[in-house]
């Protein structure tokens, strides 16, 4: 092939062929198959099926595709397969220079930089790659090993981001009919039996989870919390005792303010979860030092009200400091990372903030919760809600 | 009262259904469950149980769409709504379809069996929700203009999109507002809000 070869029907829409739009006229066609033979790069025009339409001399030296072989292929034929890169991908990747690898038509796999421009079409974004053989460069293993981390990282988070719902929808109706069993139960054995009582504490738990997956759930659909007004200090002291489940020995806790009865806006599951993951990262902090402390305290700050929970364990090392917010990154043995990823996302979604005070030479960490005040409700709504 | 009250269950999950059957036998309801809606408005068309607890999500035509039928028919049971996947559009649509109540899965159980017993005490006292706002509903008097422009299109079923959309105020905002009607309103949440103004008292 001497010329770069331009397919003579431009495909528009999925598998049909669009008579509204006429093929480009001969001088035309010519004109843009020397401009692009001219260039020293491979140039990959594609169709909105991404389809490659137009195929530029130095794209047949690069990957060994006759132009005439190469029309009407898709462009992940000139891609290492983990790189399949339909249109869907490249809707994704959107304009910009991207590093994929390369397959050659004799088979082996090159390093490639991918300059896509997107140009938009009443039948969808057309695209159009630029092809650039990567230097060979010096292997470093380090950058390797943290990309690698990374990726396996972000890998993780989708999944659960993409878990989250399907697992509240599935698990909602077997905990339905389990807290309906239950309630069924403790009727039937009545107030005064013992095991009716247990059986009653049981139905509460699966309520609670309950609850808990009902906020999950508009919490991973992006769903604003429900925002109800909360005595903050009730809310507090409910979290101190779940977080202390199952730990011993415990550690003092010093409580303050709990006598102000402050009232916040927000939804209780989400706050009380806040709370929850704030003070387990402090028990685990002091978990089996002798001076084993924790300081809660709320009080009001203007139009906001302050949860502070200080802890007398080492501090933060400014290591753990630096990626304290960044997603699945964990310095706890068997922790998961999302602790306060959530509690961040959580009080910002519900008009707050939280910040954490790292500590460390004998002090220990502190972290502060930031929720804003209820607004003084109508005489009438809190007469309702009382 | 001499013969028991009769409740139709609609789930097309057996566990619940089942589970639903053993808690509402046990307070003395009499308990006939289908696996869709198509089998539950044939037998409504039959005769009329007291109350309907019917999930949205079930195969064959939608829980709406069975509401909607039943709503046709002039059928006088109490209808509770219920879903694992509910969203506030969708327990406006079934308020607005005439349901008494919308649960999200999974609801408390121990809320379930008062809000039946409610529902059946008060049926036929209480005026039905219509299509449109009420000429008056508690906290009216005090909503911002504003307010009550949002009010209007949750009530008329719009998403925080499609009511910040009509009005040109940004979602986020439609949900500010819908939060502080709700604080003045008194309302437990989306369901018992359109509940509440669509409601002539």
């Amino acid at each position: 092939m001497s010329q770069a070869a331009i397919s003579p029907h431009p495909i528009v829409g999925e598998g049909r062929i669009e008579r509204a739009v006429p093929p480009l006229p001969h001088a035309a066609d010519a004109l843009l198959s020397d401009v692009l033979d001219m260039a020293g790069e491979a140039i990959v025009v594609l169709d909105v099926r991404a389809c490659i339409s137009a195929f530029s001399r130095a794209g047949e030296k690069l990957f060994g595709w006759p132009a005439a072989e190469a029309l009407g292929q898709p462009l992940a034929v000139l891609l290492a397969e983990e790189d399949g890169m339909d249109r869907q991908r490249l809707e994704k990747l959107g304009s910009g220079v991207h590093v994929v690898v390369g397959r050659h038509k004799a088979g082996h796999s090159f390093p490639l930089t991918l300059e896509l421009a997107t140009r938009q079409s009443p039948a969808g974004p057309h695209f159009i790659a630029v092809l650039r053989e990567r230097p060979a460069q010096p292997v470093d293993v380090e950058r390797l090993a943290r990309l690698e981390a990374e990726n396996a990282h972000l890998a993780r988070l989708v999944v659960v981001e993409a878990m989250g719902p399907a697992l509240a929808h599935e698990l909602s109706q077997p905990l339905t009919a389990a807290a309906l069993y239950l309630q069924a139960a403790e009727t039937m054995l009545g107030p005064q039996d013992a095991a009716g009582a247990m059986i009653g504490k049981a139905r509460r738990e699966a309520e609670r989870a309950g609850r808990i997956i009902r906020a999950l759930r508009r919490f991973v659909e992006n769903r604003p919390p429900e925002s109800v007004p909360v005595v903050l200090d009730l809310l507090v002291d409910e979290a101190i005792d779940l977080a202390l489940l199952g730990r011993s020995p415990r550690p003092v806790i010093a409580r303050d303010g709990a006598e102000t009865g402050l009232t916040v806006m927000a939804d209780p599951v989400l706050v009380q979860q806040i709370v929850v993951n704030v003070v387990r990262n402090a028990l685990d902090a002091v978990e089996g030092l002798t001076e084993a402390r924790l300081w809660i305290a709320t009080r009001r700050v203007d139009a906001q009200v302050h949860l502070s929970i200080r802890d007398s364990g080492p501090g933060f090392p400014a290591a753990v400091m630096a990626d304290l917010f960044a997603p699945l990154q964990t310095s706890k043995p068997g922790g998961i990372g999302l602790g306060l990823v959530l509690s961040r996302s959580i009080a910002e979604q519900l008009g707050g903030s939280i910040s954490v005070e790292p500590g460390g030479g004998g002090m220990g960490a502190t972290v502060s919760v930031v929720l804003p005040l209820a607004r003084q409700a109508s005489p009438k709504a809190v007469k309702r809600s009382a | 009262m001499s013969q028991a009250d009769e409740i139709f269950v609609v789930d097309d999950d057996a566990a619940v259904r089942e589970a639903l059957t053993a808690l509402l036998t046990m307070e003395g309801f009499d308990v006939t469950c289908f696996a869709d809606g198509n089998a539950l408005v044939t037998a409504v068309r039959g005769h009329v149980p007291a109350c309907v607890i019917l999930d949205v999500n079930i195969p064959g035509p939608s829980g709406l769409d069975v509401l909607k039928r039943l709503k046709a028919d002039a059928c006088p049971a109490a209808v509770f709504a219920m879903s694992g996947q509910a969203n506030i559009p969708m327990a406006v649509d079934a308020i607005r379809n005439g349901a008494v109540d919308f649960f999200e899965k999974p609801f408390d159980a121990g809320r379930i069996v008062g809000c039946v017993r409610e529902a059946i005490a008060d049926a036929g006292r209480h005026p039905r929700v219509t299509g449109q706002l009420a000429s008056h509903f508690p906290g009216m008097e005090l909503l911002t203009p504003r307010e009550r422009q949002v009010l209007e299109q949750i009530a008329g079923g719009s998403s925080n999109k499609e009511a910040g959309r009509a009005l040109g105020i940004s979602p986020r905002t439609v949900e500010v507002h819908r939060a502080r009607i709700m604080e003045k309103i008194g309302a437990r949440n989306a369901a018992n809000l359109v509940r509440i103004v669509l409601t002539e008292q």
